[in-house]
């Protein structure tokens, strides 16, 4: 029997986060009925994506080339480094063009309980990272958890050449206080800074 | 219908569940260690949001009927808590990872939660935090039914002697033993808690190889990294 090439690109949708069996259907249908060419684009995308990303060498960002745009970039700063959690979380930094610096990419955070170690994040390849480049300042952006927070101090105590600093937390813009939670107030109000009206 | 309880509770750990929900696992007060849902937890507008920390005395609603409970309410009262993460914040992820890995679901524990409380707060008034663990330690093996014989030497049944020297056998208590570095005197000190007087490493000895053992000779992963922090 000829297998059923329709239900077995629905199944292999429903692989994605948030996709249900229903909108699978209406993808699958939509890329074949409507949109063949989208479709193939899409298709040989998504397996040259998948044959050719990696991490990068240096900050093991997702990309297709041995160092990732942002490293590649000789207009940054090579000397301050942003660790952050996620993949995700560059783009996210990226897109408010604030930072001029470098990233290095942990692809998690240490859970003790889940047994996620050290080891398990790359810090020793961010240390040999700061020895390697003499970097200057580690600007750590990883969230504000639990296990963010160990994270964060776990690095801290091992980095003993260059300045630590922690983004900061608090109200967010056009927030009201009566409406933010009491730790998120609590935090806010010990990393107060100087108002600087220059 | 299904019913709604009411109770205290730590939160112990957390994991994603699906894009916006997280499945928490809590030590309560009347039920002991629970599963709960708590639905939409992630989403910035959740009325859980920025309440599910560790560490702090939680007020929670939830119900259900089936093992794993759905979280209705949530309510805590911040006051006299640092909110900030500190070293020794990696001493209380290493007794949460224990009580993870020992409680049993769903057993009441009272005894142990008013235990875990102190421990909170004698931390926070900055006690001497190696001792503090330890004693936490002891207690809860004591509370959990793990505790060992500080009475009598368990291989002749006589009264532990003040000046004779003895060796731990895990899971039961202490056996005479001419070599060995703890003394009777220490044994006595351990069982009334005065940790003070025993040698610190002997005692750090005992407690790990009791709760080694507790857990079927599986190591913690927070050990680990206490000892690449201390490096």
């Amino acid at each position: 029997m000829n297998k059923d090439l329709l239900l077995e690109l629905i199944n292999a949708l429903t692989i994605l986060p948030g996709v249900g069996k229903k909108s699978a259907q209406r993808m699958a249908l939509y890329l074949l009925d409507k949109n063949k060419d989208g479709a193939r684009i899409l298709a040989n995308t998504l397996a040259d994506a998948v044959d050719n990303i990696q991490r990068c060498s240096s900050c093991r960002m997702l990309t297709s080339n041995e160092v990732c745009s942002v490293c590649d970039d000789n207009s940054r700063d090579d000397l301050s480094i942003c660790v952050v959690e996620n993949p995700s979380d560059v783009l996210a930094i990226e897109s408010t063009g604030g930072y001029r610096g470098k990233y290095f990419v942990l692809m998690g955070r240490l859970s003790p309980i889940d047994g996620i170690g050290p080891e398990d994040i790359g810090i020793d390849d961010l240390l040999k990272l700061i020895e390697s480049k003499s970097v200057k300042e580690i600007i750590l952006a990883t969230s504000s958890t639990v296990e963010g927070d160990a994270t964060a101090i776990y690095i801290k105590d091992h980095v003993k050449t260059a300045k630590v600093s922690r983004i900061s937390y608090g109200i967010p813009i056009g927030g009201e206080l009566e409406y933010v939670d009491g730790t998120t107030i609590a935090r806010a109000i010990e990393g107060r800074i100087e108002v600087n009206v220059d | 219908m299904s019913q709604s309880n009411s109770d205290e509770c730590f939160l112990l750990h957390q994991r994603s569940y699906g894009e916006t929900s997280l499945i928490i696992d809590v030590f309560t007060k009347k039920d002991g260690k629970i599963s709960l849902i708590a639905k939409g937890a992630k989403k910035p507008k959740s009325k859980f949001f920025g309440y599910l920390v560790p560490f702090h005395k939680l007020s929670i609603n939830y119900s259900g009927r089936s093992e794993l409970k759905t979280l209705t309410n949530i309510d805590r009262n911040l006051m006299h808590s640092k909110s900030t993460f500190n070293k020794t914040s990696y001493s209380l992820l290493y007794v949460n990872e224990l009580l993870i890995k020992l409680l049993p679901k769903n057993a009441q524990q009272e005894d142990l939660f008013l235990l875990y409380e102190k421990l909170l707060s004698d931390i926070n008034l900055n006690e001497n935090l190696e001792l503090t663990l330890r004693r936490f330690e002891l207690d809860m093996l004591d509370t959990m039914g793990y505790g060992f014989d500080y009475e009598y030497d368990i291989n002749n049944n006589e009264p532990i002697d003040v000046d004779s020297s003895y060796r731990f056998v895990s899971e039961r208590g202490f056996r005479k033993s001419k070599n060995a570095t703890f003394l009777g005197k220490d044994i006595i000190n351990l069982k009334n808690r005065n940790l003070k007087d025993v040698p610190l490493k002997e005692l750090k000895e005992i407690t790990k190889k009791a709760i080694t053992f507790c857990l079927d000779g599986n190591d913690l992963a927070s050990r680990k990294i206490f000892k690449a922090m201390k490096k």
